[in-house]
C-alpha cells in the first residue's frame, strides 16, 4: 500500500515540478496562472492523494486531510482566477503578435514616415 | 523518517526557492502575486509532509489548514484592491486601461503558422482596401513604380 | 529535525526578507511578508513546536497581510524609501557590529535543557513548588504571567493598544479624502439642512452600496471644483438650536 501510495505522490511531485517550471519559463502573465491554478491543483491533489495510503495516517488526521484537500481544491483556482480578473481588469493584455503592416494598414499610416515597409506593394511609388 | 517524503520535502523546498525568481523578475505585479499563491500552495504541501514525517500528521493538518484558509483570503483582498469603480476609472485615480482602445494590427498567433500567415494577408488586402479612395472612372494611373496603367476591372469587356 | 530542509527554508527566508524591502511596489511587497511568514512557520513547525508555527501562519499570512493592504488603501501603493549611498555607508557597519554582538553574547549561553542553568535552579523552583497555594491557581503558567510576572503582562497590554491605536488611525482614513470631499469623520447627511449653510454642494454623499468595488468610495469621483469648506460642528451646533 505505501509503494501505492509513493507512486501517487512522485506523479504529484511531477505535476507540481512542471508547474512551478512552466511559471519561470511561461511568457504571459495568464499563461502563468494557467500552470499554477491547474497543474498545480492537480499536483497537490495527487500528493494528498498519496498521503491517505501511508502508515502514519490515523482517524484524527483523516478528517483533517478530505477538509484540507477539498478546501484546497476550490480555494487555489478561486484565488488566481481573482488575481487574473483583477489583472484583466487592469487592463494587462495577453502575449500577442503585433504584425506592424497590419498595425500600419489599419491606421493609415504615411509609408515616408517610417521608410519601407516591406510587402505592401502598392504603396511606394514615386512620390 | 521515511526517505522517499523526506526527498519530496527538500523537492518542494527548492521549488519554493526557485518560485521566488518570478516574484523578483515579475513584469507586473500581478505575476508577482500570482507567483506568491504558488509559493502558498507550496508550503501547504510541506507543511502536510512535514506533518506526516515527524510522525504527528493531525498537529500539523491543523496549521495547514490554518494557513490554506488565511492565504487564501490574499489575493481575493487584493483582486478587490483593483477593482475598478463603476464610471470606468480604476482606483488609482486614471481612467481605467480596460476601456482604452487596444493596440491595432494584432493577428491571430496559434499554432499553425500558416493559417495565421494567410490571414494576415487577407487582412493586410482587406485594409488597405478600405483605405483606398474609390477609383475613378476610366483608366487609373497605378502607383506601382514600374509605371504600368491598368484599367478599373469592371470596365473590361470580356468580364461583364 | 532535518537540516537540508531547513537549510534551503532559511535561505529563502532571507531572500524573501531581501526582496520584500527592495520591491518598489508595496502590495508585492505585502504578498512577500505573507510568504516570509509562512517560511519561518515552516521553520517554526521542522523543530517540533507546532503551536508558534499555528500563530505565526495564522497572524502572519492572514491578519497582518489584510491589515497591511487596508493601510495601502488608505495611503499610497509606490514606496518613496530613499537609499543613497551615505545611509548604507553609516548604517551598515551599525547592523554589522550589532549581529556580532548578539551572536558573542549567545555564545556564553547555556545549553538548552542544562539543568545547572541558572533559569532551572534560581526562582523557578520556588515558583513552582508554591504558587498553588501562594496564587491558588492550579495552572503555573497562568500564575506566572499574571501574578508574578505581572508587570510583563502590563506592558504587553501598553504595547498591543498602542498599535491598536496607531492602527486605527491609519485605516479610517481612506485615500479619495482630498481637502473638500466629505470625510467618514463629518457628521451624516439625512441631518435636516441648515440655513445658512451651501446647501446640497458638497452634501451629496451616496450611501455605502453593497456592490463590489465600491466599498472604500465615499462620493462619486470625477474632477469638481472644490466646494467650500465646511465646519461641522458648528453646522451641529446649529442643527440643535444653539446659536
Amino acid at each position: 500500500m505505501t509503494i501505492v501510495g509513493d507512486i501517487i505522490i512522485g506523479l504529484g511531485l511531477f505535476f507540481i515540478i512542471v508547474s512551478t517550471i512552466a511559471l519561470l519559463v511561461m511568457p504571459d502573465l495568464y499563461t502563468r496562472a494557467h500552470a499554477v491554478a491547474k497543474s498545480e491543483t492537480l499536483g497537490l491533489l495527487l500528493v494528498f492523494l498519496g498521503l491517505f495510503l501511508r502508515p502514519e495516517m490515523d482517524a484524527a488526521s483523516f478528517g483533517r486531510l478530505v477538509f484540507v484537500l477539498v478546501f484546497s481544491l476550490i480555494a487555489n483556482p478561486t484565488a488566481v482566477h481573482a488575481l487574473v480578473r483583477a489583472a484583466s481588469r487592469s487592463g494587462a493584455l495577453p502575449w500577442t503578435v503585433i504584425d506592424q503592416r497590419i498595425a500600419d494598414a489599419e491606421l493609415g499610416s504615411e509609408p515616408d514616415a517610417h521608410g519601407e515597409v516591406e510587402g505592401v506593394e502598392a504603396e511606394e511609388g514615386p512620390r | 523518517m521515511s526517505p522517499f517524503l523526506i526527498a519530496v520535502l527538500l523537492i518542494i523546498a527548492v521549488l519554493i526557492a526557485a518560485g521566488l525568481h518570478r516574484v523578483w523578475a515579475g513584469p507586473t505585479v500581478f505575476d508577482r502575486l500570482v507567483a506568491i499563491a504558488l509559493v502558498s500552495v507550496n508550503g501547504v504541501i510541506v507543511l502536510v509532509v512535514l506533518g506526516f514525517v515527524l510522525g504527528r500528521p493531525s498537529l500539523f493538518l491543523d496549521i495547514a489548514l490554518a494557513y490554506a484558509l488565511l492565504a487564501f483570503l490574499l489575493p481575493i483582498a487584493l483582486g478587490r484592491y483593483f477593482e475598478e469603480r463603476d464610471d470606468g476609472t480604476s482606483r488609482d485615480g486614471l481612467p481605467s486601461p480596460s476601456r482604452r482602445p487596444r493596440p491595432t494590427g494584432v493577428v491571430p498567433h496559434g499554432l499553425l503558422a500558416e493559417r495565421g500567415r494567410r490571414a494576415t494577408e487577407q487582412r493586410v488586402a482587406q485594409a488597405q482596401q478600405q483605405r483606398q479612395p474609390s477609383y475613378p472612372e476610366g483608366e487609373i494611373q497605378s502607383p506601382h513604380p514600374k509605371g504600368r496603367t491598368r484599367r478599373p476591372r469592371h470596365y473590361r469587356e470580356d468580364e461583364r | 529535525m532535518i537540516v537540508p530542509l531547513d537549510i534551503i527554508i532559511f535561505i529563502t527566508l532571507i531572500a524573501a526578507a531581501v526582496l520584500a524591502v527592495n520591491v518598489s511596489d508595496l502590495l508585492a511587497a505585502v504578498a512577500l511578508l505573507a510568504a516570509y511568514s509562512l517560511f519561518a512557520s515552516l521553520l517554526f513547525a521542522g523543530v517540533n513546536a507546532v503551536d508558534v508555527a499555528l500563530v505565526e501562519a495564522a497572524l502572519g499570512a492572514g491578519l497582518t497581510g489584510v491589515l497591511f493592504i487596508g493601510a495601502i488603501l488608505a495611503t499610497t501603493r509606490h514606496s518613496t524609501a530613499k537609499r543613497t549611498w551615505r545611509r548604507r555607508v553609516v548604517v551598515l557597519p551599525l547592523l554589522v557590529g550589532f549581529i556580532g554582538l548578539m551572536l558573542y553574547a549567545s555564545i556564553g549561553l547555556p545549553d538548552r535543557g542544562d539543568p545547572d542553568a541558572p533559569a532551572q535552579t534560581g526562582v523557578s523552583q520556588h515558583y513552582l513548588a508554591n504558587s498553588l497555594e501562594e496564587t491558588e491557581t492550579p495552572n503555573v503558567v497562568t500564575s506566572l504571567l499574571a501574578d508574578y510576572r505581572s508587570q510583563d503582562t502590563l506592558g504587553e497590554t501598553l504595547v498591543i493598544v498602542t498599535a491598536a491605536l496607531a492602527a486605527t488611525l491609519v485605516l479610517i482614513r481612506r485615500r479619495e479624502d482630498e481637502p473638500g470631499e466629505p470625510s467618514p469623520l463629518d457628521p451624516d447627511d439625512d441631518a435636516p439642512p441648515v440655513e445658512g449653510a451651501t446647501g446640497g454642494g458638497p452634501t451629496d454623499v451616496e450611501p455605502d452600496e453593497p456592490a463590489a468595488g465600491r466599498d472604500a468610495t465615499a462620493a462619486d469621483s470625477g474632477p469638481t471644483a472644490p466646494p467650500p469648506a465646511r465646519d461641522p460642528y458648528a453646522e451641529e451646533q446649529r442643527r440643535r438650536g444653539r446659536p
